[in-house]
């Protein structure tokens, strides 16, 4: 989604009355008094210098200013941001939202010299940024990272990626996810986006694990729920086997959700404790 | 013991390195930017380069556990290229002020130039304004005199001799760099700087203060544990624990500490909670597994 300019300028009136309240005194008089935020070359590098003077305490946030939050942005949450990473997102904001091209030049050269905590502020700040289809190359490349806290910004608790990426580089993120050991439920999403050519990758993926003696995190069967066929039959039977519960709560899960007849019919075969209460959210363990 | 080398160039090492000088008690490093043993041809190169120092390299070193810093600056060899560096200067300014930067540097002279001079001024007024501490490297040849000038100059841009360290000193340049105020680091480097007795010999003449001991290992033949090895040596040839403890580690921390980037709690391997909550394969633990590299299976 794109999110309106008017929007888009409401929250960084927000952000500056959350900054005013709880930046410290030193923060405060150099972001509001000494930064000039009328040049774009002064707002880059006061991006760049913000931890110097803001700290890094967490964000609070009244339950009122996260629903309005909530209200603006749709998805966006800036719940236990440092505050050097909402001084960050208030400084894009203040850099010129209307003019397309100067603002993304301003935000390429903030990408092209950042180093690891300022690019986990640029991609957290993805979702409230104008012009999202700008950033699509860039969030690609934050897949592509490997350092797990870069990947993280973009891949978990964003809703840029699944409003944003075609279904090649979604897949590639889910399954980069899987990979790098991180919680496939984060995903924002996950059920949504999901697509018979992913569950797909999934199980042959899941072949592969269970050759080399390993696991599937649990949740990611959750992507697999609408592609149920009858070739995935033996993976389930192999599911409802294994060592470990939460791959059984996820097979009695999918059987049960499925409307594929035969695999609710194998699901029958393997009743489970307290079927009832079982919920994807509790099988989403990060052990590979 | 834990050492804080305060001069190592990491790019140029392997990861085997990393893990012997974390095996070897280093809990800290800086890495100056430096030239890469050939000249660079366009800015694009060193925004890379400058960009790895705070990205890729720390978040490696890290896997270690040993807490990267970097000193930034446009290194006097590559001040003789005028057209790249003046355009190298216009992005130093995104540089100095990153989170980690604890100084900059390495700059000064090599061959003593008058554009090694020129744009070892304008970085000298760049330190002066962020605030922050200056690496000085000083020249192979003809040092005495290079020493000289580089202070003098430091000195007439009203800098704090206080907050320039000059490095690669020995025991001709020593006395002058102390008497004035200066911090006198020691390169401690096979064949070509200090070698480690040497280095004991400063430390009993001239005692600890002010005086930090590095290894500046590169991609030359160099030895990323001289620190530790002449905190051995110090150790076997009698000087005291404190001593040692001063010029390993306590001073390098209390020089470029003066940046206000350095925070000795988060030495040792502390990393970031959500990483070592949701560590990437190889970040579990937030550290590189380690390899039996007497077994012959790999897994
Ligand atoms: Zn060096």
């Amino acid at each position: 989604m794109t999110v309106p300019l008017d929007s888009i300028r409401l929250l960084r009136q927000r952000l500056e009355e959350i900054l005013t309240e709880q930046l410290p005194e030193n923060g405060r008089q150099w972001l509001f008094s000494r930064v000039d935020r009328s040049s774009t070359s002064a707002l880059l590098m006061a991006f760049v210098a913000a931890p110097r003077f803001t700290g890094k305490q967490p964000v609070s946030l009244s339950a009122e200013r996260r629903q309005e939050l909530a209200e603006l942005r749709p998805g966006f949450r800036l719940l236990a941001w440092p505050l050097d990473r909402v001084t960050r997102l208030y400084l894009l904001l203040q850099l010129p939202l209307e003019n397309r091209e100067a603002f993304i030049q301003a935000v390429e050269t903030l990408f092209d010299t950042a180093e690891m905590n300022e690019l986990v502020a640029l991609y957290a700040s993805l979702p409230v940024l104008p012009y999202p289809e700008a950033w699509l190359f860039r969030a690609t490349e934050a897949v592509r990272s490997n350092m797990g806290l870069v990947f993280e910004a973009l891949a978990l608790g964003n809703p840029y990626p699944s409003e944003q990426f075609p279904e090649p580089a979604w897949n590639q993120l889910v399954m980069k996810t899987i990979f790098n050991d991180k919680s496939v439920g984060s995903i924002v999403g996950l059920v949504e986006r999901s697509n018979p050519s992913l569950a797909r990758i999934l199980v042959d993926f899941a072949h592969e694990r269970w050759a080399a003696g390993r696991y599937v995190p649990a949740r990611a069967w959750q992507m697999v729920v609408p592609f149920v066929n009858e070739s995935m039959l033996p993976d389930l039977q192999r599911l409802f086997t294994s060592d470990r519960a939460v791959d059984r709560q996820a097979a009695a899960l999918l059987c049960n959700e499925t409307n594929f007849e035969p695999a609710r019919a194998l699901g029958r075969q393997f009743p489970i404790e307290h079927a009832e209460q079982l919920r994807w959210e509790n099988v989403d363990t990060q052990l590979a | 013991m834990k050492f804080f080398d305060p001069h190592v160039h990491m790019t140029s090492r392997t990861t085997d390195d990393y893990q012997a000088m974390a095996d070897a008690g280093i809990v800290a490093l800086i890495e100056p930017a430096f030239w890469l043993g050939q000249p660079r041809t366009g800015v694009a190169s060193f925004k890379d380069y400058f960009s790895s120092l705070v990205g890729w390299e720390r978040f490696r070193s890290s896997q270690f556990g040993i807490k990267h810093y970097c000193t930034i600056g446009l290194n006097s060899r590559e001040a003789n290229n005028e057209a790249l560096a003046e355009q190298v200067m216009e992005v130093l300014p995104l540089f100095i002020y990153k989170e980690g930067v604890v100084g900059v540097g390495e700059i000064g002279f090599d061959d003593q130039t008058p554009a090694e001079e020129k744009y070892y001024r304008l970085q000298l007024e760049l330190a002066k304004e962020a605030n922050l501490p200056v690496q000085i490297h000083t020249p192979h040849r003809d040092k005495k005199q290079g020493t000289e000038r580089s202070m003098a100059i430091a000195l007439e841009h009203g800098l704090d001799p206080g907050m320039v360290i000059i490095d690669h000193n020995n025991e001709e340049t020593v006395k002058s760099v102390l008497d004035q105020g200066f911090w006198a680091a020691f390169t401690i480097y096979p064949f070509t700087k200090m070698g480690n007795e040497r280095m004991v010999e400063v430390v009993r003449q001239y005692g600890p203060e002010r005086i930090m001991v590095n290894s500046a290992a590169d991609w030359g033949i160099s030895d990323p544990l001289a620190v530790p090895k002449t905190a051995a040596l110090m150790k076997m040839k009698g000087i005291s624990d404190e001593a040692i403890r001063l010029v390993t580690y306590q001073n390098a921390l209390d020089a470029f500490g003066k940046s206000g980037q350095i925070f000795e709690e988060e030495f040792g391997g502390e990393i970031d909670q959500s990483q070592k909550f949701n560590g990437n394969t190889i970040l579990r633990g937030g550290q590189q597994p380690r390899i039996d590299k007497d077994s012959l299976f790999i897994n």
